[in-house]
């Protein structure tokens, strides 16, 4: 017992001596490991899913949807590094202009859902037979920052709604978004 | 006040290093001017740690020595942050790192005042400065030479007036445009490779506007300084040529020496090299990036990436330096056709780095953003956005030319698209790409008055001025291949 608080009051006077130093360190370990949470919430402006719950109907099977070429590329957006996964989804009654593009990436643990936004060039429904320049509208750009996704496989998910953002039809597709610790792959599934 | 001097002249002289090392390597073809904004900022840098050292530590030796240390920090800092990243072990953000490598500096240099005592500290100084001095002395000795004979390269006197001139001095010779188009790829090459075939409407241009196209001529390297060599000069070099022949042979060369021989006024815009030796120069190599070596941006950009800079580049590089290139080769391609006042017969040579690296304009002419300029997969854009800028060039030249005097116009690439990885982390080049499309051309000559039908489709861009030269002055010459 004797020689145990021995120990403590040493180990007590090295820490009073070097107090300096180890705050230094704490509050680089502190911010080490928060760095990522701080720089999402008060530095990164785009590339972030969409706060709130969003509804999200069982899955329908009343839209075609595909993935472009090279389906994700990293882009510099706004002076941010980020990635695009580019794709289109065909609402099978609906006109392209009534309706907005929601992406929804799932994990095992996390459900994210990002704004699929129209393309400055939207090429990808050119070569259909059927191509009206309206089925550009159905074409959509998904900007995304690795910083917001956990190291893992996603899930792709198309979301459909109305202007109000009433959910309208939704398909799980079978590609998925990986995230190793500096990468971003995409990983394609059987498109229907 | 010594050993402040001391003190000082050592973290300095190892910021320079680097910077004059890689300078030293590529001095041939990069402007001294690109030297000046990295020393003296390094130079900043370096005096600012020296300072704060000496403000904590109240020694010069040991804040001499920390700044040395923070110094090599810096400079190691993005080559750990590339390794880092490679080896994907866990998530590497130069908002973490950067802290990290900053706290270890700090207190390696703490740890080395707290250890080594002074007068060992002292020898360790002294060791470094004269390492320091004989670096960067050595380094700038290899430079030197170079310097005095760039120089020299434009200081050659007036060419002779050949005697044709001379006989019919009235005669009226016909303005001359050689365009070149740096890398730009021959029409096979985007139809093949890229399955595009914007280039149709391009080629049924140029042929409605009765220019000859050479379809099937090839350039005999990939090298520009050797093609531009050999066809300013009608005569094919070696590749084990030294360089800096080669360049005198662009600045001053035999063609030039000939137009200006039968009263020709020159005008050179030119492009990756110094100033040629002409009546008027449009160029500066300082804005450009050359062949074989790193460019003004790649220079800078390396010297960022190899630094705590990197951590910053976003800032550092926006899109202020694409717009700056495009808009120095929009001027380029506006000015070649507004020389009015320049005295005709005119010999104009435009050595237009489009569409080569940096990639900085889309096919509509947008500036593109700085992360993509060696990403090979938006040549294509510039490529097009050139064709469409050499188009709008050529139609302007047709409607200014004199109905009774045309000029003659060659639109040319030295060689084609190379693909060619450069030495920047952005860089991404094509897959699948055939090497011979690096020898892909575009040839197209507007030659009023001549027979064209009497052309190979295979010309020897070598023959480009033999062509040119004996028919409209007669100037009876052979090439030597």
């Amino acid at each position: 017992m004797t020689s145990l608080s021995k120990v403590g009051s040493l180990a007590l006077h090295w820490a009073k001596g070097k107090a300096l130093h180890l705050i230094l360190f704490c509050l680089l370990v502190l911010y080490v490991f928060n760095a990522n949470a701080l720089y999402t919430t008060f530095f990164l402006k785009n590339g972030k899913p969409v706060s709130g719950k969003i509804q999200r109907p069982t899955q329908t099977k009343d839209f075609q949807y595909g993935f472009a070429p090279t389906p994700v590329e990293e882009v510099r957006y706004g002076g941010e590094d980020l990635y695009a996964l580019r794709g289109y989804a065909l609402h099978n009654t609906l006109p392209s202009t009534k309706y907005l593009i929601k992406i929804v990436l799932r994990s095992d643990n996390a459900e994210l859902v990002f704004t699929g936004d129209p393309p400055a060039v939207p090429n990808l429904l050119l070569s259909r037979p059927d191509y009206n320049k309206s089925m550009d509208e159905a074409e959509f750009r998904m900007l995304f920052s690795k910083n917001v996704l956990k190291v893992g496989k996603y899930q792709i998910g198309i979301l459909l709604t109305d202007k109000q953002g009433r959910a309208l039809s939704y398909q799980w597709t079978a590609s998925s978004i990986e995230r190793t610790p500096n990468t971003i792959r995409f990983l394609p599934g059987n498109q229907p | 006040m010594t050993k402040h001097i001391k003190g000082f002249l050592l973290p300095v002289l190892i910021a320079f290093s680097p910077i004059i090392f890689l300078y030293s390597h590529n001095a041939k073809v990069l402007s001294i001017g690109n030297l000046v904004v990295p020393l003296l900022g390094s130079a900043l840098f370096a005096a600012i740690l020296y300072g704060l050292f000496y403000i904590f530590q109240r020694e010069p030796v040991s804040a001499s020595l920390s700044a040395v240390i923070f110094l090599l920090a810096n400079f190691f800092y993005g080559s750990i942050y590339a390794y880092l990243l490679k080896k994907n072990r866990f998530p590497v953000e130069h908002f973490t790192l950067l802290p990290v490598v900053v706290y270890l500096a700090c207190y390696a240099a703490y740890f080395f005042k707290k250890t080594i005592r002074p007068a060992i500290g002292e020898v360790i100084q002294t060791i470094l400065l004269v390492g320091a001095v004989v670096m960067v002395g050595y380094n700038t000795a290899k430079v030197v030479p170079i310097e005095i004979r760039k120089a020299n390269l434009s200081n050659t006197g007036p060419a002779p007036a050949a005697s044709a001139a001379l006989e019919s001095p009235s005669k009226k010779y016909p303005d001359v445009y050689y365009v070149i188009l740096d890398e730009y790829a021959g029409f096979d090459t985007i139809r093949q490779y890229w399955h595009e075939n914007y280039v149709d409407s391009f080629e049924a241009f140029l042929k409605d506007n009765h220019f000859f196209y050479a379809d099937q001529s090839r350039s005999h390297t990939s090298a520009t300084i050797l093609e531009v060599a050999s066809r300013l000069n009608f005569q094919s070099y070696p590749d084990t040529t030294d360089q800096l022949s080669l360049v005198k042979a662009i600045t001053d060369s035999k063609v030039m020496r000939l137009f200006k021989s039968y009263g020709y006024t020159t005008v050179a815009f030119s492009g990756p090299f110094p100033p040629y030796n002409a009546d008027y120069n449009f160029g500066d190599a300082s804005q450009v990036v050359p062949d074989n070596a790193v460019g003004t941006s790649e220079f800078q950009q390396m010297l960022i990436e190899n630094s705590m800079l990197d951590a910053f580049s976003s800032a550092l590089q926006n899109n202020t330096t694409s717009a700056k290139e495009l808009d120095y080769i929009k001027y380029e391609f506006t000015k070649i056709s507004s020389l009015s006042e320049v005295k005709s017969p005119k010999f104009v040579v435009a050595h237009l780095l489009f569409p080569h690296v940096p990639f900085v304009a889309d096919k509509e002419g947008n500036v593109l953003d700085p992360m993509y300029q060696y990403n090979w997969n938006y040549y294509l854009g510039q490529h097009m956005y050139a064709t469409r800028l050499a188009q709008e060039l050529i139609t302007r030249l047709l409607k200014n030319a004199d109905p009774d005097n045309p000029p003659v116009i060659i639109i040319q690439s030295d060689h084609g698209a190379r693909n060619e990885k450069r030495p920047t982390r952005d860089s991404i080049i094509l897959d699948n790409f055939a090497q011979h499309y690096q020898n892909n051309i575009l040839f197209a000559l507007y030659l009023p008055g001549y027979d064209t039908a009497q052309l190979p489709r295979k010309i020897d861009p070598i023959d480009t001025f033999v062509i040119v030269m004996n028919h409209y002055l007669d100037a009876g010459i052979h090439a030597d291949k």
